[in-house]
């Protein structure tokens, strides 16, 4: 888990952004930020859609996001399992 | 267009991945500095390469900017990609799997954005130049290099048609009107176009994509067969034969957005 964090440049991360909120209108000036969780997960306050990092690579899909919407940041599995 | 033809990019663009790092196509030295001297990149840029592929671009410009955001919708190509840029010895380049129609990236992030040879895969072209202009900064460039079509509809098609049969990903080369067209719509100024005219083999590029032996046929077929403005476009050579060979042709289209620049 740790490996995983460490190498994701934190450059990246502060201008990742969720690619469904960061469109919203309604959620302040700078929608879809993201949240670092357990070291390999980008959580979306503002959308719920949860990211993973794999290998060290933000899988930033839409399609991969909403999968797991409904399942609690607490409960995302560490590591990622594989697609 | 659909989801589907997303995933057929990224399934074919996953099986061929290494193909496209060592494509010569692909890393062309001339065709890179000319994308770097229309943008003139400058120490403190913040750049963003999508549809990075074989990560050519990305690599070109990483040693002229401050820091460059590689990205693209295939794992196996992004892998591919990483392992080519940071076995070159760069440290300035990060990456994340991102859909070029929806990048995951906040409003007027980038001083550059570039994106080379992958438009004509993509479902729906103007969304990408409208998501590459909402990242951009106020008064930066989008850089574009892709495949043309050729003005005339009936040799679009043709030509469209021949690329398709070599691989199914590819949705559509557009005209450069078209291009243009989607600049403005996306708010940007056009300020620069020219075309390439780029020479193939036929069996090294067919090969590129797995074609079959019948794939093969079909499109020496079509080479002989091309309509007179579609066979001026494509330029043949010995075609029906293993010396076969055509052009296609590229635009660099370039357009900054609106406001001031600051740095």
């Amino acid at each position: 888990m740790s490996d995983t964090q460490s190498v994701v440049d934190p450059k990246l991360l502060a201008i990742l952004r969720c690619p469904v909120a960061v469109h919203y209108r309604d959620k302040g000036d700078d929608p879809g930020k993201l949240e670092l969780v357990k070291g390999c997960w980008l959580v979306s306050a503002d959308s719920g859609y949860k990211y993973p990092i794999r290998n060290g690579l933000p899988i930033m899909l839409i399609s991969e996001g909403e999968k797991w919407k409904d399942v609690a940041a607490d409960d995302l599995p560490v590591p990622p399992p594989a697609e | 267009m659909t989801r589907n033809s997303k995933a057929q990019s990224q399934e074919r663009f996953n099986q061929y991945a290494q193909g496209y790092v060592t494509s010569k196509t692909h890393a062309k030295g001339g065709e890179l500095e000319r994308l770097v001297a229309i943008a003139d990149p400058q120490p403190a840029w913040v750049t963003l390469d999508i549809a990075t592929g074989g990560g050519h671009t990305a690599l070109r410009f990483a040693p002229h900017v401050a820091h460059v955001t590689a990205s693209d919708i295939a794992p196996n190509m992004l892998e591919a990609a990483r392992e080519f840029i940071t076995g070159q010895g760069m440290t300035n380049v990060d990456f994340q799997l991102a859909d070029a129609e929806q990048l995951p990236f906040e409003d007027s992030r980038f001083d550059l954005v570039t994106c080379r040879i992958a438009p004509h895969h993509f479902p729906d072209a103007g969304r990408f130049v409208a998501e590459a202009a909402r990242v951009l900064k106020p008064g930066a460039l989008l850089l574009v290099q892709d495949q043309v079509a050729p003005e005339d509809h009936v040799a679009k098609c043709y030509t469209n048609t021949f690329e398709q049969l070599r691989d199914p990903s590819h949705n559509q080369v557009f005209t450069q009107a078209e291009w243009v067209a989607m600049f403005q719509s996306a708010g940007l100024t056009v300020t620069h176009t020219e075309q390439l005219v780029k020479r193939h083999d036929l069996l090294h590029w067919a090969h590129m994509q797995g074609c079959t032996p019948f794939d093969v046929e079909q499109l020496q077929v079509l080479l002989q067969v091309a309509p007179p403005l579609a066979a001026e476009w494509l330029q043949s050579e010995h075609a029906g034969t293993p010396e076969a060979s055509f052009a296609n042709h590229h635009l660099i289209i370039a357009g900054r957005k609106g406001g001031i620049r600051t740095e």
